[in-house]
């Protein structure tokens, strides 16, 4: 069957090469005695993934040389695919799921997540009651996006090795509006938006409080302290905070910050807010973990911050958050410094390590939505906030400006605060719906696909 | 089946003598020109005598950035192939073929490539002569150099890619054949290829260059040599015995269009549209490789323009 078949194939490179041909024969020589290697092709590359005319194979099989493995097969049968396009699609998902597997070869590996503390205890729990309901006119983004990915899944089993690819739409989880624009609304809101950020943050927040490290190894503190604050800072600049710090978040938000007591009570700076500021105490952790001041262990310079936040909370009610930059310089190397929560981690496959970031969990969905099939509808949900998330950070918010920079707990944010994190959600979903697979394939194909994440330079 | 290896010095002399015999005035400037190439393959500049250790002709191998970690930590570990080729990668893949599966076509031309005795494919290393450029991009976005310290001498090097063998003119060269010595014949063909690394490289580059830019009155530049030693994915393949390390490297290099998209990558992160997932990971994973290489000593530069490179 004359079929778009992939000659050469480096699946994590997202490089590759495929032409119109016949299935390979298995008798010797087969290709020489057929029509050789003078057969036009083309090439696929990352990060364009434009089909580029290329006039011999030739340059297609001597990619074999190195890291290209020749043909995509299940068992005997080499895959056919119905157009370039198809191909292209492939290829494409194949890189980005292979994200899953960064940082794991070692040599100059990138950033990563703090390591969880090796031998300590259980871990704190993490089953908030939020009550998160689906009221509210406009549109519900969570179980529409799920019902999608499920939807995915059964159309996958529905092809087969003789019918491999079919287009897809993700159009049915929601318009992927720019709502940030200026202009009269034409598209309800997402109004899960702000609880799928919301939740995203406090799962983010609770694994990172698990992972602070003991007083006495001070590199592996100014690791952490570094990418807690920049978490926190990153939800600055989103326009999370004031969600947080209300009901029904601020509760568990509570309950990680204090958490961290349970494994750490050498840090003389923390107990003195946690014993000596009452209710101001969570806000003050908050900000302290998670934002901006002193190093963990300058007991002197924590007490000199508690007395500023005396100063501007008495008179006014709240305190400015002193964070110093919302430079985005590479928001995957950010990305990459966030631990996602553990219960989550088989985003990227089965046999993942404890280790994976935020980074990693959005490109393994991307690649893989239908990866998340196998865990339980809590997981899931959980995941899709996690990548709606990390979406809204490649996105950031309209100008890329938070809209306030104060720390006011218990307030209920203006419904302009609410309209800025609705709108963020929606640009957010509106970027990841452009990243989502344009075709379903085949069950095995999309096994291959998610098998990407495994793959190493290695013999 | 004993084969001859091909005098590329001859053969280069004879293209200047039959451009003289055409006309005189061409045949001078063929003949400067060819000299010129063979001095900037050497590294001495078209018109230098003495070479300059950062210049000439160098081996150099393509490999996806992504790759590029596991590489500097294989060799930080001292492992024996840091470096891996088709056989090493055999199970580096997707699908479910059987992983022992080898690929006909490279069978075919494995079998004829002028090796020496002893010498087996599963242990060459392929790459491709270079003399300011980022290599063929085709096969990755970063372009490991080879110092020639690294080089053997007599390293087989292929005036061509070896998949040329079962391409036309020479797989019509070798149907014309019957089955029974198909094989032989196109051994044959294959040893007309090879030249040796240290005496022919410049002849053959000269040959090449000659080929692609033709006779004409005027003398080459360093960028048109460059240029045409290794075009688009036109080139002399190298046939290097054993794997290697990031000591071997003299450097990497980036392409200036992979600089560029990551630089309108990391603007379009500052205001929107904002970038693409896939832009991000590969401006994200030359980051990593670039700090694994560093860490490695090794320095990386991007080529800016055929004629040099620039850091």
């Amino acid at each position: 069957m004359r079929a778009w078949r992939i000659d050469t194939l480096d699946a994590r490179g997202g490089l590759a090469f495929a032409s119109l041909r016949d299935e390979e024969a298995s008798e010797e020589s087969a290709w020489a005695a057929n029509s050789g290697i003078d057969r036009p092709c083309i090439f696929i590359g990352a990060p364009d993934f434009r089909p580029e005319p290329i006039v011999s194979q030739a340059v297609a099989f001597a990619a074999g040389r190195g890291a290209f493995q020749t043909g995509l097969f299940e068992g005997e049968t080499e895959i056919p695919f119905p157009t370039p396009i198809a191909i292209v699609e492939f290829v494409r998902r194949c890189f980005v799921r292979s994200g899953g597997g960064d940082g794991s070869d070692g040599g100059g590996a990138g950033e990563a997540p703090p390591p969880p503390p090796p031998g300590e205890g259980p871990d704190m729990p993490w089953a908030p009651d939020l009550g998160s309901q689906e009221v509210g006119e406009g549109s519900h983004l969570r179980s529409a996006l799920l019902q999608q990915v499920a939807a995915f899944a059964s159309r996958s089993e529905q092809l087969s090795l003789t019918d491999v690819a079919a287009p897809w739409s993700w159009a049915g989880a929601g318009t992927a509006a720019k709502f940030s624009r200026v202009g009269p609304a034409t598209d309800s809101p997402i109004v899960d938006g702000p609880s799928i950020l919301a939740e995203a943050a406090l799962g983010l927040i609770h694994e990172m409080a698990q992972r602070l490290p003991p007083a006495n190894d001070p590199r592996a503190l100014a690791k952490w302290l570094r990418d807690s604050r920049m978490l926190g800072q990153t939800l600055e600049r989103l326009d999370l905070w004031p969600l947080l710090l209300t009901a029904p978040y601020f509760s568990a938000l509570t309950n990680s910050i204090f958490g961290v007591f349970r494994r750490r009570s050498e840090f003389e700076g923390l107990n003195y807010i946690r014993d000596r500021q009452n209710d101001l105490a969570p806000t003050m952790l908050t900000h302290l973990l998670f934002i901006a001041g002193p190093a963990l262990d300058d007991d002197d310079g924590i007490v000199n911050m508690v007395r500023a936040w005396r100063y501007w909370e008495r008179p006014f009610g709240f305190a400015p958050i002193a964070s110093s930059s919302h430079a985005n310089t590479d928001v995957i190397a950010d990305l990459s410094r966030l631990p996602i929560p553990k219960d989550l981690v088989g985003i990227v496959g089965r046999d993942a390590r404890e280790n994976i970031s935020l980074y990693h969990a959005l490109t393994a969905f991307v690649g893989s939505p239908n990866a998340i099939s196998t865990m339980s509808p809590n997981e899931q949900r959980a995941v899709f906030d996690q990548i709606l998330f990390a979406s809204a950070c490649i996105v950031g918010p309209d100008g890329h400006w938070p809209l306030t920079s104060v720390l006011a707990p218990l307030r209920q944010p203006s419904r302009t605060q609410t309209a800025a994190v609705e709108a963020l959600a929606g640009d957010a979903w509106a970027w990841l719906a452009e990243h989502l697979p344009s075709h379903v394939f085949a069950p095995q194909v999309e096994n291959a696909i998610l098998s990407c994440s495994r793959l190493r330079y290695a013999t | 089946m004993t084969h001859a290896p091909r005098d590329w010095s001859t053969v280069l002399a004879k293209a200047i003598q039959k451009a003289a015999e055409s006309d005189p005035q061409e045949g001078g400037f063929a003949e400067a020109n060819i000299h010129a190439v063979e001095y900037v393959v050497a590294g001495r500049g078209p018109d230098a005598d003495s070479s300059d250790p950062e210049t000439g002709a160098r081996m150099v191998v393509n490999i996806a950035a992504v790759h590029v970690p596991a590489f500097c930590e294989a060799s930080r570990r001292d492992e024996p192939k840091p470096y891996k080729n088709g056989y090493d990668l055999n199970k580096y893949g997707i699908g479910t073929r059987d992983p022992d599966y080898k690929p006909k076509n490279r069978e075919i031309v494995d079998d004829a490539l002028p090796l020496d005795v002893g010498v087996t494919p599963d242990n060459l290393y392929f790459g491709a002569v270079e003399l300011n450029g980022c290599g063929i991009r085709f096969y990755g976005d970063v372009c490991l150099v080879l110092k020639p310290s690294a080089i053997q001498s007599n390293t087989v090097v292929l005036d061509r890619n070896s998949y040329d063998l079962i391409r036309a003119p020479i797989r019509d060269v070798v149907d014309a054949e019957p089955l029974d010595r198909q094989a032989d014949v196109r051994q044959s063909e294959a040893w007309k290829l090879r030249g040796l690394w240290e005496v022919d490289k410049g002849a053959m580059a000269a040959i090449k260059v000659m080929g692609t830019l033709g006779l004409r009155q005027r003398r080459f530049t360093t960028g048109q040599i460059s240029e045409a030693v290794r075009s688009d994915e036109d080139y002399m393949e190298v046939l290097k015995i054993n794997s290697f390390k990031t000591k071997a490297l003299q450097e990497a290099r980036f392409s200036a269009a992979d600089a560029a998209h990551d630089a309108l990558t990391g603007d379009r992160l500052s205001q929107r549209p904002s970038p693409r997932l896939e832009a991000l990971m590969s401006r994200f994973r030359r980051r990593v490789a670039e700090n694994a290489l560093r860490d490695e000593g090794v320095s990386v530069r991007v080529v800016t323009t055929p004629g040099r490179t620039k850091d």
